[in-house]
């Protein structure tokens, strides 16, 4: 070494490795390659599929249409000739349940920069508590990590990682996500929205994917009702 | 090199032409292929796991959707930072690397260098910057040469950006001090 290193972000700056331009452009050759032939799939699919989400929520606003003209339908047409009596109370529509979503991208709401809202199914069987939205809670998720479904690709977190730092032995995982705000509960359901970063969201969806109990711990601070 | 607003442009364009892809693939490049280097130090496995990282990129695009400054980079090298870890993990750390697999690597400081001095250079860097705790080695890699902000370092490892500052001044100070030793040591 004929140099005497003086500043060293200097060089980090500027000692960089480049490829060689044969390889760059052979690799985007092969990438626009497969950008055809991925794109020519997709269309394919969507063809085959038709519209596949509008078709769903057609159905649904129609089922939602029919169940609160049943509903008004008979008040209506019955109201000149039966006796007066109470109005029965009109069933409750069904609620529509968010459904945890794997990708981030897909995850309906966005809170700030780093924060999603996600709801999830929650084990609240064994538990005596009651949750209310604003409480701040502990969501745990205990497995043997063969239960997870590792076919599920991650691309958003390194799973092996992920399941070292938090083994507790061999074969048992013990993830905690702390200090989470409780948004929205849902008890019928045991649907609870929370708020969680993004990485959180993400690592929470996938247990729900790979079917792990998510459960609850001790309320950390409760609002007052 | 794209500008925030173009890149923007060009995410909510993403699939309708292929010329959109390429002109994120040639923006991005240089710096997934940097920091790749960086982290496994040989040639042949930093082309390899280049071609595998963009690759994942567009199979995954769809599933990207654009929020904020900077969410495409750091999707990207977490990307990266996920497939380096699964390629270590395979294979095992190696800690020799002889010159003549080690990139080309381009001083932009102009200073008049020869390629096996940068290449000396470079090894060095690499040595000093495997001493760090793994966090800060990887703070460093993600800050000059993915080219990362502080704020998208934060996002990408889930740390708070402060920490992100903290982490890296501390870093550079303990680098600097390591640079100087070598410096003394190598003109004994």
């Amino acid at each position: 070494m004929n140099k005497v290193p003086q500043d060293i972000t200097h060089d980090l700056e500027h000692i960089q490795p480049i490829a060689d331009e044969t390889f760059q452009h052979d690799l985007e050759q092969n990438l626009m390659a497969q950008w055809y032939q991925q794109s020519s799939k997709t269309k394919r699919k969507r063809k085959k599929q038709g519209h596949m989400p509008l078709t769903f929520v057609a159905s649904l606003l129609l089922v939602v249409l029919a169940g609160v003209i049943i509903m008004t339908l008979p008040l209506n047409s019955q109201v000149e000739y039966l006796a007066p009596q109470a109005s029965p109370l009109p069933t409750p529509l069904p609620t529509l349940q968010p459904v945890p979503a794997f990708f981030p991208s897909d995850f309906s709401l966005i809170l700030e920069p780093d924060m999603v809202a996600i709801a999830l199914p929650i084990n609240l069987e064994t538990k005596d508590e009651i949750f209310k939205a604003g409480d701040v809670v502990d969501i745990l998720a205990t497995f043997n990590r063969e239960q997870l479904d590792t076919s599920l690709e991650i691309v958003y977190f390194d799973v092996e990682d992920l399941l070292d730092t938090h083994q507790v032995d061999n074969l048992t995982v013990r993830i905690v996500v702390e200090h989470v705000k409780i948004m929205h509960v849902q008890t019928e359901s045991s649907m609870i929205t929370f708020q969680v970063s993004q990485q959180d969201a993400v690592v929470l969806t996938w247990l729900v994917e790979s079917q792990i109990p998510i459960t609850l711990s001790r309320i950390i601070n409760s609002v007052q009702d | 090199m794209l500008s925030d607003a173009e890149e923007k442009q060009l995410l909510e364009q993403i699939h309708t032409a292929p010329d959109i892809f390429r002109q994120l693939y040639r923006a991005y490049f240089p710096r997934v292929f940097a920091y790749v280097a960086y982290r496994v130090g040989s040639k042949q496995d930093t082309e390899d796991l280049v071609s595998e990282i963009f690759i994942k990129v567009l199979q995954h695009i769809d599933s990207f959707e654009y929020r904020q400054t900077g969410s495409f980079r750091a999707w990207l090298f977490r990307i990266a930072h996920n497939h380096v870890n699964q390629f270590y993990r395979q294979n095992g750390k190696t800690t020799f690397i002889p010159l003549d697999d080690i990139p080309t690597i381009a001083d932009t400081s102009q200073s008049m260098d020869g390629q096996v001095i940068s290449q000396e250079r470079f090894q060095q860097l690499r040595q000093l910057i495997g001493t760090l705790s793994p966090r800060r080695q990887e703070i460093i890699r993600l800050r000059y040469f993915a080219m990362l902000r502080n704020q998208e370092i934060a996002t990408l490892i889930g740390i708070h950006e402060k920490s992100v500052a903290s982490h890296l001044s501390r870093a550079i100070a303990d680098l600097q001090r390591l640079y100087e030793q070598a410096g003394e040591l190598t003109h004994e």
